[in-house]
């Protein structure tokens, strides 16, 4: 979930270094301005409607982006989006506060997060079994990180799904209704 | 020394005990007054109405009864198989022949005489003649069922036709009826993303499924079929709410979808309805949107649509077909039109075999072959296409912008 925040800026990252022509993958091949006026505008517009805060509090929760490289303590905008799931995941006013205290003490790598192994399990698991596996000491936060992090921000399990209608043969295709299924 | 006694007892009355060095008691059923001789298993022929058992049917056996009966019956026939099996193994074991080592033989050495090859090539035909997939010897079930049969012994005989296509197809049902309850028990505490996606079918009707993912699985909850129904925001968020109320609405986190404008609005409602439940726009779908976006810019568009030109000509005829594949060793890609981002992969391969494609508009078979054509026009646009650096340059820069978000996509 976490992820596909951090894919979509990357790409944004890789468009600029393309203008400037400095990319490192595609040497020599460097945007004019309108070019890329044209196609960054498309992206940014796509990535406003991609926008959802599920996203945002998945980068905050996400165990891999806590290091100061991914610059999470001035970005304003991903602890909006955090907040607001929080709301809606956790109603009342005083497991907010305890939420938002936890994530603090997981900021600070306080206790068990302070330890080299763990910080390396961060890095290396899903984001959610990490939580399950070592948010203990968290409890409340624990909660929310699992259930954020858990998510899916794809619809292909239902495309899937329409492979295996295709599979069904003619004649007892034409029987097998919706109602059916 | 005798056993506890089984629930067949409680049902009957001992009119009068074996006499002593065993034998029979004498019985009277307690639901048709009967009075017959026997042990346990005539009671059970009894009420079970054996034939074998020498007994008369009871005309009066409840149903909960008669279905206890059946699995204790059951039971204890498998215990007799197992037992004969072993006594038969015994018996073979012992008429061994010892050889002059002394060496015990195995019990595999000796049955194993009965050629394993030939059982494999009837497997290999059985496998071929229905044209089964060949994969299917790994499947885990297939193997589990195999194993299964082997160990039972020589007295397995296969499901019948009926039996496959009705009492064991229930049978599955209840085992898959009970995975799914502890499914859902554990997407209880993990929660749920509901997704939901359009499809038309091959009668060409619009359906729409809605499924239930967790990371521990996907769990398909309905499709319907929205023929003649006009599927505006009101009209899905009905369908999809009534999907997060049967699955409970405190599962449900998240709902995704197509980012369709559509998909949005009723997820904007949803949101409005279900005020814990967050609305997410389905990641790829969205990205193939952006690529399509920048496929309407112009000097996108015509790089696409002159590689697209060039594609159909080389893969259409097949002569021009014939002389491409000679000179490169990878194909060329053709684009579907329901996915965008595979507009991007053909242009892709196409840079990919850039050298094969240049040699061959130049070829001398090329262009014996063009000119001899009626299509002589259309040889030459696609020869001044594939020598253009203004071409290949758009379809470089081309790959440079869009190979992160194809790279996300694949």
């Amino acid at each position: 979930m976490g992820k596909v925040y951090y894919a979509m800026f990357l790409i944004g990252e890789e468009l600029g270094a393309l203008k400037e022509g400095t990319s490192e993958q595609h040497l020599g091949v460097k945007l004019s301005a309108i070019k890329y006026e044209q196609i960054s505008w498309l992206w940014r517009k796509r990535w406003e409607y991609l926008h959802s805060d599920m996203h945002l509090a998945g980068f905050v929760l996400e165990p891999e982006f806590q290091s100061a490289e991914y610059g999470q303590d001035q970005n304003a905008e991903v602890m909006q989006g955090f907040l607001n799931i929080l709301e809606k995941l956790v109603p009342d006013a005083d497991d907010q506060t305890k939420v938002l205290q936890q994530l603090a003490q997981f900021r600070n790598q306080e206790g068990l997060f302070g330890r080299p192994d763990i910080q390396a399990a961060m890095r290396a698991m899903p984001g959610w079994k990490f939580w399950q596996q070592w948010g203990q000491q968290v409890l409340e936060l624990q909660t929310v990180g699992v259930t954020v992090l858990s998510q899916c921000s794809v619809a292909s399990a239902c495309e899937r799904n329409w492979s295996t209608y295709d599979f069904i043969h003619s004649k007892k295709r034409n029987r097998l209704t919706p109602q059916r299924a | 020394m005798r056993n506890e006694k089984g629930p067949e007892w409680t049902e009957v009355t001992i009119l009068q005990e074996p006499e002593k060095g065993g034998g029979n008691f004498q019985v009277k059923c307690g639901h048709c007054e009967l009075m017959f001789w026997g042990g346990a298993t005539r009671i059970r022929g009894h009420f079970l109405g054996q034939v074998a058992s020498g007994v008369k049917k009871c005309t009066k056996c409840p149903q909960a009864l008669k279905k206890q009966l059946q699995d204790i019956d059951q039971a204890k026939r498998e215990q007799e198989t197992q037992k004969r099996k072993v006594q038969d193994l015994d018996e073979a074991a012992a008429t061994l022949p010892q050889g002059p080592t002394k060496k015990q033989s195995t019990l595999k050495a000796a049955f194993g005489k009965q050629d394993k090859s030939k059982v494999d090539v009837m497997w290999g035909r059985a496998f071929y003649g229905n044209g089964l997939s060949f994969r299917l010897i790994n499947d885990p079930h297939f193997k589990a069922a195999v194993e299964a049969t082997t160990d039972f012994g020589e007295n397995y005989k296969l499901p019948s036709l009926v039996s496959l296509r009705t009492t064991l197809l229930d049978k599955e049902k209840v085992l898959v009826a009970a995975e799914l309850k502890s499914f859902m028990a554990s997407a209880r505490s993990s929660k749920a993303t509901i997704t939901s996606d359009g499809w038309s079918d091959t009668r060409n009707r619009p359906l729409l499924n809605l499924l239930m993912v967790t990371p521990k699985g996907e769990k398909f909850l309905e499709s319907v079929d929205t023929s003649g129904d006009t599927k505006d925001a009101d009209f899905i968020a009905q369908v999809v709410g009534k999907a997060i109320k049967d699955v409970g609405a405190e599962t449900v986190v998240q709902v995704c979808m197509d980012s369709a404008a559509v998909c949005k609005a009723a997820g904007r409602k949803l949101e409005v309805h279900f005020p814990h439940i967050t609305f997410t726009p389905c990641t790829p779908h969205c990205l193939d949107l952006l690529l399509e976006d920048m496929g309407k810019l112009d000097w996108v568009s015509s790089v696409i649509a002159k590689a697209k030109t060039t594609l159909k000509f080389i893969t259409n005829h097949h002569k021009s077909l014939a002389i491409f594949r000679s000179l490169s060793k990878l194909e060329l890609l053709k684009p579907r039109e329901t996915r965008f981002a595979t507009n991007f992969i053909m242009l892709q391969r196409m840079h990919e075999v850039k050298a094969s494609l240049q040699q061959f508009v130049v070829s001398d078979a090329w262009g014996e072959w063009n000119q001899k054509s009626s299509h002589e026009m259309e040889g030459e646009e696609v020869h001044d296409i594939l020598t253009s650096a203004t071409f290949w340059k758009g379809v470089k820069e081309l790959l440079a912008v869009s190979e992160s978000i194809v790279c996300l996509l694949c």
